[in-house]
């Protein structure tokens, strides 16, 4: 793979696309996280909102270290309306983990390359992000492999 | 919060390989109706090899209550796409590893409309560069076996201009995204047979028209989204060897121009037309861009007119018919 190459995927910036699915939005904070069951995060968003929700959620800040972080790749979607909160609905694929809270709230932990990703409407309150939304991302990337039941036991019964 | 399953992920134990736009796609759902559905729309092809090209899961949840499909949300970072209709139907494509992965509620099983409407194009649009599928914003339309591409900016026509091509004798392939890729047997064009789309002033152009009602689209907007062949009795085609390559543009005067267009201008027209992809997938815009330098080898023109549609038609007609 040549560096022109990447260069040329990377710079066709057009008028005429737009980046429609929010793929190049900038994620200007960026903070190392130990998650309460010892693992090492690299948070990525454009909400600093996050960061202390994080905290809240049990995450600590950390120096990054010599280990390789997980990415989280968090994006706040402030354009989209918000809507309301659906039911959570999961896929596994080979690699993946998909989870989806209805429409355009939705992430996926990819195993294989220790990264999440995720896009968060308006409707995600502090409350899901610290009850549901940061033990799932948690349990999920801690346990990537696992194939039944990653669900944390704080998102059942609750209403 | 209600949790619909914890990653307990039902036996997909209906497999069936699908043919669409070229391409072999391995189909694995829990579901015995939708595999026959989608087996009977998109029946496996002979001169496709046996590996699949994407593998793609659906997972039918029966447990799932009806409801209007709404407005789709699309979300992607780096290799991961996502597609959201509401809580009920959830799709995620996974571009580097060819996998598109989805829950759809039981009644969209039988939905056949939905399914080569909405879904299939998609999946062929959001991973078509992947598998070597150049997704264009493109109409296409047929004749004598020699297919012509008409591209432009949103708004600049393409869809009365190929309506009105259809009632002049081509047949209509695609008015608004033109799937191409490179076979063994050069450069070809799918269509999805999606129904095409026009505004509702297109009414003064097709009376036919009038006997539909325009219906919210997916982007939102109300359009008039019919089946060529029903509304307008046109011919429609769903592949072809493209041989021209028309760039549309309007013109305040009543009068209808062809330009040669360079190579070079079809490929920087078309480049930027196309979706902007992340580093990580080189190899699928790689892919994307070989294609397009073939279809810039095409005869380009680009076509300036100021016509009405079916006059706009006519002079493409016997453009072609000379040249």
């Amino acid at each position: 793979m040549s560096r022109t190459n990447l260069a040329l995927a990377e710079e066709t910036v057009s008028l005429l696309t737009p980046d429609l699915l929010g793929r190049f939005a900038p994620t200007p904070y960026k903070v190392y996280l130990k998650t309460s069951s010892g693992l090492l995060a690299l948070m990525e968003t454009n909400d600093c909102m996050l960061i202390s929700q994080a905290r809240l959620a049990g995450c600590r800040l950390v120096r990054g270290g010599s280990t390789l972080p997980f990415r989280w790749r968090l994006l706040r979607d402030w354009k989209r309306p918000a809507h309301p909160i659906g039911a959570i609905t999961s896929l596994r694929s080979n690699n993946c983990f998909h989870v989806s809270l209805g429409c355009g709230t939705s992430f996926s932990v990819d195993s294989e390359f220790k990264e999440a990703f995720g896009f968060l409407g308006l409707e995600v309150t502090q409350a899901v992000m610290v009850r549901h939304i940061f033990p799932l991302l948690s349990s999920l990337s801690l346990c990537a492999s696992y194939p039944l039941n990653l669900a944390s036991p704080a998102m059942e019964n609750r209403t | 919060m209600i949790v619909r399953n914890n990653f307990a992920e039902p036996q997909l134990e209906h497999e069936a390989v699908l043919s669409i736009a070229g391409k072999n796609f391995g189909l694995r759902t829990n579901s015995d109706v939708l595999s026959v559905l989608l087996t009977r729309a998109y029946p496996r092809e002979g001169f496709l090899g046996s590996a699949s090209d994407v593998i793609f899961d659906v997972r039918v949840d029966n447990a799932t209550e009806k409801c209007e499909l709404p407005t789709p949300c699309f979300r992607g970072t780096e290799h991961l796409v996502f597609a959201t209709f509401g809580s009920r139907t959830f799709f995620t494509f996974d571009l580097l590893r060819n996998y598109v992965a989805g829950v759809v509620p039981s009644d969209r099983t039988h939905d056949r409309a939905f399914w080569q409407r909405v879904i299939i194009p998609i999946v062929i649009g959001v991973l078509g560069s992947s598998v070597g599928i150049a997704p264009l914003h493109c109409a296409c339309l047929v004749r004598k076996s020699e297919g012509i591409m008409i591209s432009g900016l949103s708004g600049a026509g393409k869809s009365t201009l190929s309506v009105a091509l259809a009632q002049c004798g081509f047949n209509l392939l695609s008015d608004d995204w033109t799937y191409v890729t490179q076979l063994s047997s050069g450069l070809t064009a799918f269509g999805l047979s999606v129904p095409v789309k026009l505004l509702p002033d297109a009414t003064q152009f097709f009376p036919d028209l009038n006997h539909f009602s325009p219906t919210s689209s997916l982007n939102g907007e109300l359009a008039y989204e019919v089946n060529a062949s029903e509304a307008f009795h046109v011919g429609q085609a769903t592949t072809c060897t493209p041989r021209r390559f028309f760039l549309l543009q309007r013109s305040s005067e009543p009068v209808s121009l062809f330009r040669p267009l360079s190579s070079r201008d079809v490929s920087n027209w078309l480049e930027q037309s196309a979706e902007r992809l992340p580093r990580r997938l080189i190899a699928a815009h790689n892919r994307r861009r070989t294609i397009i330098h073939e279809i810039a080898k095409l005869q380009s023109f680009v076509f300036e007119t100021g016509l009405s549609p079916h006059d706009s038609a006519q002079a493409i007609k016997d453009f072609c018919e000379s040249h």
